[in-house]
């Protein structure tokens, strides 16, 4: 049993690790404390002086400074609780990585690294319905994703700079709208999507569409709020030039919303590729080739044996299923973290 | 609660000050409450007025229009046809004809029976399963009925729309003697009226697939929809509040099904209550741990800041059924933590099936988990907004770096935060993905005193999920859904009323 997992610790040794690390995440507990109570603190006291003028120049001497060794010390803490941080959030996923290559079958193990590395399980996982699920899952990601982006920015357009008759109304209505639990209409859904003969058949991945794209009026807060901190004026002198409402919003609303656009695309890709929920009720009960990812994988798994016999080829199917949300979030974080609050407030 | 003048209050502590602000939020409430409801008739009197105006309008043309205004009140766009505007009479023409055989051939015999919900059983030959009489379908009466009064409404917006027309072309063709012609139209619609263009389409899917279902489940907790009643084979029926009853109370005769109603009320109660508790827990906890990850990320002193941040990321972007299922699964009792344990000689633990207790426990710091690097993304883009000549300008002044954090960067943070906590907490109250896909809604333990369904770690959106996909009890789902819509609506009220930034929309732009 005590195999490669933590080297075979003995007994006391690991009682002595054990003891170590709780004081070392004790004193990163005081060192926390410590940090929020200062903000930017160690340096302050020293560069007081010099701040009094805020040009560049000075500002960088500011940075080159000697720091003192108490800053450098919490710094240590911090950078050692950070590693600490990134080694529980991503310790799944490495777990996650290490079982789709393992080679042993069965469920559960003991330890953490394979015994045999082996690329069987992703073979196993596309000589299966694998392909369809994920081309499925890939089709309605990405013409939900293009459709609901549209109607967001365009509702937001809308909410935000014009002004008719009811808007306000339609603005509460919508609030109300969306405090029910959007679970609740699904029978009803299911039964109008199967009089369209859009259930067990080809067409039930366009019904998954429709259920998707149905409510995405809802979600213009996001939007709006950033609508609301591009300046009106230059709406209106857009106008006076002769602009109509559709212009200014393609060829000048649209271009100055660039993160605001890649957050509401990734957000409205990750909802439909990762949802079960809606997907379940919706095509979950149908052939196989109708299912998506998150359907298929979930089944996998469902039963006790099941998991011993699947186990493995569900953490393939898992690594091929994250690669794209991941490899899209690395690349537009920078947008993501503008947009989620670039909106709200301008300092 | 006392009321304390502001000199008293002035001469309070810090944290004596803190204290009463917090007593006086939530003693202050049952009145705030209390005078949002005396309100509601004033706010439905403005509506009504609005209302009335609109008809007044509509009372205006017909009384003032001429001859061709008040024809077309009867055959739709002859005031435009009147005028030359083609196009438009063209398409007031051919809606009222659609509407007409629509209304004729397919919704009016769904409205007349919407009173009973059907009163002809189907038959079916006990030996060959043919059916005999097709008898009425409760199902398709109700669903069809909702569906053309959504018609019915929109028809009236534009019967009315069309009057007013004809009476507009009417006044606009003795001064300028033309009328606005097609187009004139297609301008305005990508101009003044170029909203109607744009939200035509989200609107009509919005009324279709959430609004008309909507309606309909809502009406559905006032029938006896279940696995007993379901159509076409039989008929289900109006029961009035016996559902509501039943949840809400224990008592009810009406109620069909196998169980009393008294499991009913028991189960819901203990569901809500662990569903506050959990989106208060959640909330809180992923608020607190995310501020402070995103302060260390942040602060200014620490490299590879992105690093950091796209560890965590990694959780955001990987879907959370894969990332939940997993967890669970290494969450078993021979899953990889337990592995961890033994391997270290500790006792191992069946965290999700052992006691109800520790299984919320884990839920929780699973959340914490799934939902903190949500928060440090939020916090960084914050972080990163606040000006930094409000620090510099703080120093000058002589500030302490505790004075900074609590007077700029906590307010800073609170004020974007705060709208966005309510967002937070109904997410929560509604979050299927962590207890569905962690534990299924059950620890394993029995418990006998649950409804049907339940499990002791089910929200009650799981509940409702439950009842609806495994043991089709519409009725009892319907009631949970609405009781979950004035939870919902109880708490966004609270937060809404108090936060200005929602309410002075202009001040703000």
């Amino acid at each position: 049993m005590k195999t490669l997992l933590l080297l075979s610790l003995s007994k006391g040794a690991a009682t002595a690790v054990g003891i170590v690390l709780g004081v070392v995440i004790l004193l990163q507990i005081a060192a926390i404390v410590y940090l929020i109570l200062s903000r930017k603190g160690s340096a302050v006291s020293s560069r007081t002086k010099l701040a009094s003028t805020h040009t560049l120049r000075t500002k960088k001497i500011i940075h080159s400074t000697r720091r003192s060794p108490k800053g450098v010390l919490v710094d240590t803490g911090i950078y050692i609780l950070l590693v600490i941080i990134s080694i529980v959030w991503v310790f799944p996923f490495v777990y996650l990585i290490l079982c789709s290559v393992r080679g042993e079958s069965g469920g559960m193990v003991t330890y953490l690294i394979p015994k045999k590395f082996t690329f069987d399980n992703y073979v196993s996982l596309f000589q299966g319905d694998f392909i369809h699920w994920y081309i499925n899952t890939l089709l309605i990601a990405i013409v939900v994703s293009v459709i609901n982006t549209m109607i967001t920015l365009l509702t937001a357009y809308a909410l935000s700079r014009m002004r008719f008759k009811g808007r306000t109304a339609l603005m509460k209505f919508m609030l109300v709208l969306g405090m029910f639990p959007g679970f609740l209409g699904m029978i009803c859904i299911y039964y109008l999507l199967n009089a369209m003969g859009m259930i067990g058949s080809n067409l039930s991945i366009v019904g998954l569409m429709l259920v998707y794209i149905s409510g995405t009026m809802m979600g213009y807060y996001v939007s709006k709020g950033f609508f609301d901190t591009i300046s009106r004026s230059l709406d209106e002198a857009a106008m006076i030039d002769g602009a109509s409402r559709a212009k200014i919003f393609f060829s000048i609303i649209l271009p100055l919303s660039k993160p605001i656009i890649i957050q509401t695309l990734l957000g409205a890709f990750v909802g439909p590729w990762g949802d079960y929920m809606m997907a379940n009720y919706i095509v979950g009960r149908g052939g196989s080739d109708f299912k998506t990812a998150a359907i298929g994988l979930y089944q996998m798994v469902d039963t006790l044996p099941e998991i011993s016999e699947n186990f493995t080829t569900f953490c393939a199917g898992g690594v091929v299923v994250s690669l794209l949300p991941i490899i899209m979030f690395f690349f537009m974080q920078r947008f993501y973290v503008a947009g989620v609050t670039g909106g709200s407030v301008k300092g | 609660m006392r009321k304390i003048s502001s000199l008293e209050y002035l001469s309070m502590s810090k944290a004596n000050r803190a204290w009463y602000k917090f007593c006086s939020f939530f003693a202050n409430l049952p009145a705030a409450i209390g005078r949002w409801f005396r309100s509601l008739p004033e706010k439905f009197g403005k509506l009504g007025a609005k209302i009335g105006g609109w008809f007044g309008g509509l009372w205006d043309a017909l009384r003032y229009g001429n001859w061709k205004t008040r024809m077309s009140a009867l055959i739709w766009g002859f005031g435009c046809f009147a005028y030359r505007q083609i196009g438009r009479g063209i398409l007031y023409l051919a809606y009222e004809i659609i509407f007409v055989l629509f209304i004729t051939l397919f919704g009016a015999q769904y409205l007349g029976k919407l009173g009973t919900l059907g009163t002809v059983q189907q038959i079916r030959d006990p030996d060959t399963d043919l059916v005999l009489v097709m008898g009425d379908n409760s199902f398709e009466i109700l669903l069809y009925s909702m569906l053309t009064i959504a018609v019915l409404v929109f028809t009236v917006v534009v019967w009315i729309l069309s009057i007013k027309n004809a009476y507009q072309n009417q006044l606009g063709y003795s001064i300028a003697k033309r009328a606005a012609s097609g187009k004139d139209d297609i301008g305005q619609l990508l101009n003044h009226r170029f909203h109607l263009t744009i939200l035509a389409f989200p609107s009509l899917t919005l009324v279709v697939f959430t609004i008309v279902p909507l309606m309909f489940m809502i009406l559905v907790a006032f029938t006896n929809y279940n696995r007993n009643t379901l159509p076409p084979a039989n008929l289900f029926t109006w029961v009035g509040f016996d559902n509501f009853a039943a949840v809400l109370t224990g008592q009810a005769k009406g109620l069909s099904g196998s169980q009393d109603a008294g499991r009913w009320s028991y189960t819901f109660w203990k569901i809500l209550g662990w569903t506050l508790e959990w989106a208060v827990l959640a909330t809180v906890t992923n608020l607190f741990l995310g501020m402070i990850v995103a302060l260390l990320i942040n602060k200014k002193s620490i490299k590879l800041k992105k690093m950091w941040r796209t560890f965590l990321v990694t959780v955001v972007a990987v879907p959370q059924f894969i990332s939940l299922l997993l967890v669970s699964k290494m969450l078993n009792n021979a899953g990889i933590y337990n592995s961890i344990l033994y391997n270290l000689g500790l006792p191992t633990v069946d965290w999700l099936h052992k006691s109800a207790p520790l299984a919320k426990f884990i839920i929780v710091v699973v959340n914490l988990w799934v939902g903190v690097p949500h928060t440090v993304l939020t916090c960084t883009g914050i972080l990163m907004n606040i000006p930094d000549d409000l620090y510099e300008a703080a120093k000058i002044d002589g500030a302490n770096p505790i004075k900074m954090f609590s007077k700029i960067t906590l307010p800073y943070m609170m004020f974007v935060l705060g709208p966005s906590l309510i967002t937070t907490f109904v997410g929560n109250i509604n979050n299927f993905n962590i207890i569905f896909l962690l534990t299924g809604g059950s620890t394993g333990l029995a418990d006998s005193r649950l409804a049907t369904q339940a499990g002791d770690l089910d929200l009650l959106i799981t509940w409702l999920y439950k009842l609806t996909v495994n043991g089709q009890q519409y009725d009892v789902a319907s009631v949970l859904g609405i009781l979950i819509f004035i939870v919902v609506a109880f708490f966004s009220l609270i937060v809404y009323s108090r936060i200005g930034s929602v309410k002075n929309e202009e001040d703000f732009q």
